[in-house]
């Protein structure tokens, strides 16, 4: 076995004097240096600690909302609290598509936003006023979608104060709304806690290569993951895509309040964010687009990062172009609707084909042999 | 011809070189079966999923349940350890291929060449007297005590992994590999932060040194191997090579394996002081007068194994009866020691058409499939058509008979921008498995066409 390891050594020795050797070759052709680590770091420090960050402060906002509303139930406090819903929604579009360490952990996004809710659950748990948010059966019957409902359930705004106040079971739905503020914000906490005092933002960034478990391996596989669910979820579903016939407008995401549109395009942005690198600070820093330059990887002709760029734009216009709320709109502009479909259909086949391939990027989640 | 070779594959050779691949063989078998159930792959693979792609012909062959699949797996285990450790040796190696070669055949999305590499040195190594020297039988019975073997025996392990690096060598003469080296430009960047070699690796002339010495080493180091005064050399650079590949590649026990079986090539001498040392371990001693094993029906024997050897020569060539570019369409790729050629990504659409009422429904491959299965079938025809049988028969115990399936399937290959693998229109519900040309796969474009949504009709 010495021998062997001898061998081995001295193999091992040749190429780091080969390596050592290397600096005084001129390089082959123009390449551009890049920094795996530091988009590494950017992605943890600028990317994803933000967004947690700010999700974290919304739904402490919203959970505040909700407690002055529920103290005294009026039109004003009402809008207060619909705001603040809106915003910390929108907050969790940007913070959903890190679903891997503490996210994943909390479950984010099956325990925050699993649509349609159900609302005779809902209905049945307010009036029964005992229940266990925790269980898996409740999961359809809490996070946003459930807050959808019970703040816009109703119709207008006074009908739904007229719920939080002369209606049946008050103090149950207060008590639930409350609840479900609280929960969310609590699933908030952990995950930003996770990222900041915890120690998961060295693990991240103590990740290399591009393995499974890797962060650039999470980065990429939960990018495709919430690309697949904007696709699938937002758009196909409502549209009756994955069922024989028509439009189901009632499964779209936040029915009641009607904002799926802008979710949808939040999310969208919040995808392309991501893929380039873009910092919440406004800056555009090392991201996946420069890695795949790094390697060189084109698509027709031009890079890929161009092409995924210029295909995340296309179908945030397609989205744009979509009027008024989106469970109208599966019915009544099905042309426009597919049109998002199908370009996001097309960036799902750059960013899950083209992108891990050229990146080395395994998509799968478990640890498996190759060969 | 036959008969001008058979004094020389039936001259007796020392037993030592067999007995020892033997020993290693089955050790390395016995710690892979260990490592498989203790990563939990044998529930996230043969539990868990709720389809299977069975091979061609072997749709029999079936996951047993959980305590069914656990059952085999220690029967497996004990039978490699019989193995190694040469007690019942006929019936362990008996029972190590088959329950080895079943389980590999349950499920498509986990062929490796590496498994079937076992698959077929488990096969030799049933037809072989290994257990008649170093082995528990040997001690049990010591009449059966032998000091030497038909050279055959020993040789046919030689000429098998002699096939395997050669053939892996011949695959890798292609101009993606040759010229673009790809798909190593991709692969390696991903190790920079490797020690020593990391920075290394995000040289371009570093790749196309990987893949030319990797080419040149595929195809000549059965040759260095056998040639005594290279030997020494040859077998450094096999450590090298395949520890190199150990820490690049996600292969498990491949290296390791390949490691250990290349020792058959040294001499009978290394391998007897080998047993000699271990023997003064547990001291036992062994007869001073040589005695040759004699085989039953040799001559059956030879000509069966002059058979195997020409269909292994042969098999890796199949692809040539195939039109179109063989790694797109990957019709006789398997069972050809093509290893680490390709970048193969594909994303796959499948669309489900009701043809009473002409609706058709997306579906969600993850409804049926895990994401192993689902990103092996999204690149390779023959498991999209199996696909698309089984949605088939999903939709038709649905009350949805005769349903009409469609799949739209981008592929990217070895740095070529994502198309068309398949043709979209193509009614797969329709078409039959068989071993003919698979007329609905679309040519490779070397130039990516424009993407386009075939989307649902």
């Amino acid at each position: 076995m010495k021998m062997f390891r001898n061998y081995a050594a001295v193999g091992l020795v040749c190429l780091a004097a080969l390596n050592s050797c290397s600096s005084d070759n001129e390089s082959n052709g123009p390449k551009i240096d890049y920094d795996r680590q530091a988009m590494v770091v950017n992605y943890a420090d600028n990317l994803i600690v933000p967004a947690y960050t700010d999700f974290k402060n919304k739904t402490e906002a919203l959970a505040t909302a909700v407690d002055a509303f529920v103290a005294t139930p009026t039109v004003t406090t009402l809008a207060a609290t619909q705001t603040a819903y809106q915003d910390a929604y929108k907050a969790l579009q940007n913070a959903s598509l890190y679903e891997f360490g503490p996210a994943d952990e909390q479950l984010l996004r099956t325990n925050l936003n699993i649509y349609p809710t159900s609302t005779a659950k809902i209905e049945n748990n307010i009036a029964a006023g005992t229940y266990d948010l925790h269980r898996s059966a409740n999961l359809d019957a809490k996070g946003f979608p459930a807050l959808d409902y019970l703040l816009y359930g109703a119709g207008g705004g006074a009908a739904v104060v007229e719920q939080f106040t002369s209606g049946a079971n008050v103090a149950n739905r207060k008590k639930y709304l409350q609840e479900l503020s609280t929960l969310i914000n609590q699933r908030a906490n952990a995950v930003y806690t996770g990222w900041t005092s915890g120690d998961y933002s060295t693990t991240f960034k103590n990740s290399p290569g591009t393995a499974v478990g890797s962060a650039v391996g999470n980065l990429v596989n939960q990018l495709n993951y919430d690309i697949d669910v904007t696709k699938r979820a937002k758009v196909g579903i409502p549209s009756g895509r994955f069922t024989a016939g028509s439009a189901l407008p009632e499964k779209v995401e936040a029915y009641y309040s009607q904002t799926s549109l802008e979710l949808l395009k939040q999310a969208i942005r919040a995808e392309k964010a991501t893929f380039m690198g873009f910092a919440a600070n406004g800056i555009n820093g090392p991201g996946l687009d420069d890695y795949l330059d790094h390697v060189d990887a084109r698509y027709n002709g031009g890079l890929l990062s161009d092409a995924i760029e210029a295909q995340f734009d296309v179908a945030l216009a397609a989205a744009n172009a979509v009027q008024g709320p989106l469970s109208e709109a599966v019915t009544t502009q099905s042309q426009a609707v597919t049109k998002v479909y199908d370009e996001l259909q097309k960036l799902i086949v750059l960013t899950k084909t083209d992108m891990p391939a050229a990146l080395g990027v395994t998509i799968s989640y478990t640890d498996n042999d190759g060969d | 011809m036959l008969q001008k070779l058979k004094p020389y594959l039936t001259a007796p050779v020392s037993a030592a070189p067999l007995a020892v691949f033997r020993f290693v063989f089955g050790g390395m078998m016995l710690a892979s079966i260990l490592r498989f159930m203790g990563k939990g792959w044998v529930t996230a693979l043969y539990v868990q999923p709720k389809v299977y792609f069975p091979y061609y012909g072997f749709e029999w062959v079936q996951p047993l349940g959980e305590a069914g699949m656990y059952a085999l797996f220690v029967l497996m285990a004990l039978a490699a350890l019989g193995m190694m450790v040469g007690l019942c040796y006929r019936l362990s190696a008996l029972l190590f291929f088959l329950s080895f070669t079943y389980v590999e055949l349950i499920d498509k999305s986990n062929y490796l060449n590496h498994y079937y590499f076992v698959s077929v040195v488990a096969l030799l190594l049933v037809l072989v007297p290994a257990h008649q020297h170093f082995s528990l039988d040997v001690l049990r019975k010591p009449h059966s005590w032998v000091s030497q073997v038909p050279r055959w025996a020993v040789l046919v392990f030689q000429l098998q992994l002699g096939l395997v690096y050669f053939y892996a060598g011949v695959a890798k003469l292609n101009p993606d590999w040759l010229l673009e080296a790809m798909p190593l430009r991709y692969w390696l960047p991903a190790h920079t932060h490797l020690p020593l070699i990391g920075p290394l690796l995000d040289e371009v002339w570093v790749t196309y040194l990987f893949c030319w010495f990797g080419a040149f080493y595929d195809l000549t180091i059965p040759f260095f191997l056998s040639w005594r005064r290279s030997r020494l050399l040859a077998y450094a650079t096999v450590v090298v090579f395949h520890v190199l590949t150990a820490v690049l590649f996600q292969i498990g026990m491949f290296p390791y394996i390949m490691m250990v079986s290349t020792l058959i090539f040294f001499s009978a001498n290394f391998h007897e002081r080998l047993l000699g040392w271990c023997r003064s371990l547990v001291r036992v001693r062994v007869p001073a007068a040589p005695v040759a094993a004699r085989v039953v029906a040799q001559p059956l024997l030879l000509n069966l194994l002059v058979v195997y050897t020409v269909l292994q020569v042969l098999i890796p060539w199949r692809f040539v009866l195939y039109p179109g570019q063989l790694f797109w369409t990957e019709q006789g790729y398997r069972f050809s020691w093509r290893v680490m050629l390709m970048e193969k990504t594909g994303t796959a659409f499948f669309y489900v058409r009701d043809p009473k009422t002409g609706h058709e429904v997306e579906i969600n491959n993850s409804d049926y499939l895990t994401i192993n299965q689902e990103k092996q079938m999204a690149t390779q025809p023959d498991m999209l058509l199996q696909y698309a049988h089984m949605l088939q028969q999903d939709f038709a115990a649905r009350d949805v008979p005769g349903a009409q399936v469609r799949a739209e399937v981008y592929v990217s290959m070895n740095g070529r921008g994502s198309q068309l693998l398949i043709d979209p229109k193509v009614n797969l519900a329709a078409e039959k498995e068989s071993f003919l040309p698979k007329h609905w796969i679309l040519p490779l474009e070397e130039a990516t066409p424009p993407l386009e949504a075939v989307g649902q009709k």
